[in-house]
């Protein structure tokens, strides 16, 4: 247990949208999630056992390069509260999703998992219980060669808080994708790190975002690429509807010496109603010269041309604007290369706007 | 690229200096009894004054920011800077007037040449007062005003108190509140209704003695439906020890009018360049910021333009060159407050020789700003290994009718491209230069054509100088 951090000034850039004061958990004893590993088939072998904290350091330095953020409240706190920490091992090739439950009970609910992967595999976890705050560490390392897509989906209680930290290593060679609709809770903060060590390694991300009501859904993105001939993409697609505010922040870092990157981001933010609010804020660090980065930001309203056009053909104002949400937040998974991981997405969601529109 | 083409990046030639030349010399240092002694200087109203040692306190009690290159702004000694250097008796209307050291310097910037051949009216500020100051007869007639500030104060003090300290208040930031604390010189431009001022009108600042800081002050007013094209440039010698300018601009465009504003910074890589430059644009009215930054060991300077009324626009367009040793800041803000707003941005930058560049960028749309449309594109150009670029555009908006769009790219020149131009017999170093050249078109192509011709040249010492 560490000693307690001070909270971080609204002047930190992290903590600008989103003050930790209005993210903090109450001072309750905190409940562990719950982790259920599904059975998985025989193609691949998958265990969940619980492990040594030392597998969710407070934060973790690049190979190279210290983060400048290394005293992190978020992180920070999370080790304090959780007592369980788990981890997935993953080995060989499995050719379906490893779905993971995770029952968040009790006021609050505290969860860090560790995930290995040595092959090929898609991780489903799903989020779900009747919580009021959730935190959630994700940490993970794709050893060389090897290929990981790791999908988070939430059923979370409208009023409740989730805040949620990643730590991501990818290998020489390696893959890791990242696909997360977010479309539970009042007010979600996360906070998501990727490193690209070796060469070769590429990271997809993917995020959808529904904003309804009064939701507030701030999501931070770091991609380090700390060496050379290594890939990145980062699509944020956010729909924000009633009196939302989503906030999508993005840094992109390529170390010196890390010459031939490719790097891409964008973010797209569509209005659905006068009360919500979007904010974008894409950050390129670029310390290498022979690099490709670019980052692109874009804001509207639903396209008058896409009702019309659906309009046309019979369906009525609101089947037209809700098709047209659903393929805006779908786009968001395009970028990712598992089949499954696409689907299981893109069923969710299609859940939850059905939802959404009955309710 | 060969090592020649890179190494080889031009001296700065404005880097001369002459004999120091003072009729009135402030310790350096700053107090409240420096700022008041300014002021006493100028004779000012009591108003001005007050502002001034309300800003002081403000300075002094305002932290550094504590974002962007926090080394090199906390290394900046306040202490060792000269605040008020005097080095005229007056401001002159006759070149032949001017003190002949300080003539001979504007000769060898080409400013009175540019006057005769060119330009609407020139102010020339050397050090922390103008030196020279002219105005085309036929606009004087038409009622235009442009005066040094001081003079604008002494003569106009009413219109000054209207529009002074409105667009960019002291408390907006440190460097803002040092400038009003004690500024000296600048512009004032005051251009009344439906009056088109068809030649662009210059100031020329120098900075000429050592640890100096030059605080000018601008503001231009352009009354309902006229227009002015203003245009400013900058140097200063090279010593080894740095000077300070910090200066602020505030520009009023009432309903239907325009300004734009053209600045051609060149400090050399000694000068701390921390400036406030912001415009209001009411109903229907346009500002333009073109931004080239060239010089100065530390750039941090933001144009904005806040779009008050129904219809205005606002245009920001800027290039920065970082070189060894130098970090350019530079960026926009635009802020649409009222509806059916516009706005363009486009910056460009390269950085060479270990030079950072980094674009710094908001765009904010606020919830009764209905039907707003904006365009940001920021494309950075990295020639090698060792240097740095970075993007910190915002976006917040807060209307669901806004149509906002932002793209940024990073790369290096492209092989194919060079490949293309030396397969028609260029060199590598030619081939290089004509890229450079194309990269900064959409900017030089914005300038008057002898401005232009100047900005190349500029760029010419600095890039292609290197590459041919």
């Amino acid at each position: 247990m560490s000693a307690a951090m001070e909270d971080p000034s609204n002047a930190v850039h992290l903590w600008r949208s989103t003050p930790w004061s209005r993210m903090r958990p109450e001072e309750v004893e905190p409940t562990s999630i719950r982790m259920n590993l599904h059975s998985v088939d025989a193609t691949g072998e998958a265990s969940l056992d619980s492990c040594s904290p030392d597998l969710f350091p407070v934060v973790i330095d690049g190979p190279e390069t210290s983060l400048p953020d290394v005293e992190d409240i978020a992180r920070h706190t999370l080790a304090n509260l959780d007592a369980a920490p788990m981890r997935l091992n993953l080995k060989g090739d499995h050719d379906a999703v490893v779905n993971v439950d995770l029952k968040a009970a009790g006021h609050v609910a505290v969860g860090r998992l560790h995930i290995t992967c040595k092959g090929r595999a898609v991780v489903h976890l799903h989020l779900s219980g009747d919580t009021g705050w959730c935190g959630l560490h994700l940490t993970g390392h794709v050893a060389n060669g090897c290929s990981l897509s790791v999908i988070v989906t939430d059923e979370l209680p409208l009023e409740s808080r989730v805040v949620r930290c990643d730590d991501w290593r990818v290998g020489r060679d390696a893959t890791f994708e990242t696909g997360t609709l977010s479309v539970g809770g009042l007010r979600r903060k996360s906070d998501l790190r990727h490193h690209l060590d070796a060469t070769g390694a590429a990271v997809r991300i993917g995020l959808a975002v529904h904003g309804q009501g009064k939701r507030h859904d701030d999501h931070h993105v770091e991609i380090h690429h700390h060496k050379g001939h290594t890939t990145s993409e980062l699509v944020a697609n956010m729909a924000c509807g009633g009196r939302s505010r989503s906030v999508g922040t993005g840094r992109l870092v390529i170390d010196v010496g890390a010459d031939g990157t490719d790097a891409g981001q964008v973010f797209r933010n569509l209005l659905l109603s006068q009360g919500a609010r979007a904010d974008a804020i894409p950050e390129l660090e670029v310390l290498a010269d022979d690099v490709s980065a670019a980052h692109g930001a874009a804001s509207a309203s639903i396209d008058n041309d896409q009702l019309h056009y659906l309009m046309s053909r019979g369906l009525d104002l609101d089947e037209a604007s809700a098709m047209i949400v659903e393929g805006f937040l779908a786009d968001a998974f395009r970028i990712l290369a598992a089949a499954e991981a696409r689907r299981t997405l893109r069923d969710r969601l299609t859940v939850h706007l059905d939802c959404a529109r009955i309710t | 690229m060969s090592d020649e083409a890179r190494d080889a990046v031009g001296e700065y030639r404005y880097g001369f200096h002459d004999p120091e030349v003072a009729t009135i010399r402030f310790d350096k240092g700053l107090s409240e009894q420096v700022v008041r002694d300014i002021s006493a200087l100028k004779d000012e109203p009591e108003w001005m004054t007050d502002l001034r040692v309300k800003a002081y306190h403000h300075f002094v009690e305002r932290p550094m920011p504590d974002w962007g290159n926090e080394t090199l702004l906390n290394s900046i000694d306040f202490d060792a800077v000269t605040y008020f250097l005097r080095s005229s008796e007056g401001t002159e209307r006759d070149w032949d007037d001017v003190p002949e050291d300080i003539k001979n310097t504007f000769d060898r910037l080409g400013i009175p040449d540019a006057e005769q051949k060119w330009l609407g009216g020139v102010t020339a500020q050397y050090e922390s007062e103008a030196v020279y100051h002219s105005i085309r007869e036929d606009l004087e007639e038409q009622g235009v005003l442009f005066l040094d500030m001081d003079s604008g104060l002494r003569t106009h003090p009413e219109l000054v108190k209207r529009f002074f300290n409105t667009v960019v208040p002291y408390t907006d930031n440190k460097f803002s509140a040092l400038n009003t604390a004690v500024w000296s010189g600048g512009s004032f431009i005051y251009v009344p209704k439906g009056v088109h001022v068809e030649m662009p009108v210059q100031a020329y600042f120098r900075i000429n003695a050592k640890n100096m800081g030059q605080f000018e002050r601008t503001l231009i007013i352009a009354d309902e439906g006229s227009s002015i094209h203003y245009v400013e440039g900058c140097t200063a010698p090279t010593y080894s020890t740095d000077s300070l300018h910090s200066a602020v601009v505030e520009l009023v465009a009432l309903d239907g009018a325009k300004i734009r504003y053209s600045t051609i910074q060149n400090w050399s890589s000694n000068v701390y360049n921390l400036v406030t430059k912001r415009g209001v644009a009411h109903a229907n009215a346009t500002v333009e910021w073109i931004d080239g930054n060239i010089g100065s060991k530390l750039t941090m300077k933001y144009p904005a333009v806040l779009l008050k009324g129904e219809g205005a626009h606002a245009e920001i367009l800027s290039v920065a060159y970082a070189g060894e040793g130098q970090h350019q800041d530079a960026g926009s803000k635009v802020h649409h407050l009222a509806p059916n707003t516009t706005s363009n941005i486009l910056s460009k930058s390269i950085s060479k020789n270990g030079g950072r560049s980094t674009y710094r960028g908001m765009l904010q749309v606020r919830p009764k700003a209905e039907g707003c449309r904006s365009k940001v594109v920021c494309d950075a150009l990295m020639l090698d290994a060792d240097s740095r670029s970075d993007t910190y555009p915002t976006m917040e908006v807060g209307n669901a009718s806004a149509d906002l769009e932002h793209e940024a790219s990073v790369s290096k020149i492209a092989g194919d491209q060079l490949f293309y131009l030396m397969s028609r017999g260029h060199s590598e170093a030619e081939a290089m230069g004509l890229i450079v050249n194309g990269f900064f078109e959409p900017f030089t192509r914005e300038l008057p054509m002898e401005y232009a011709s100047e900005l190349n040249k500029l760029l010419e010492i600095e890039m292609e100088g290197a590459i041919g």
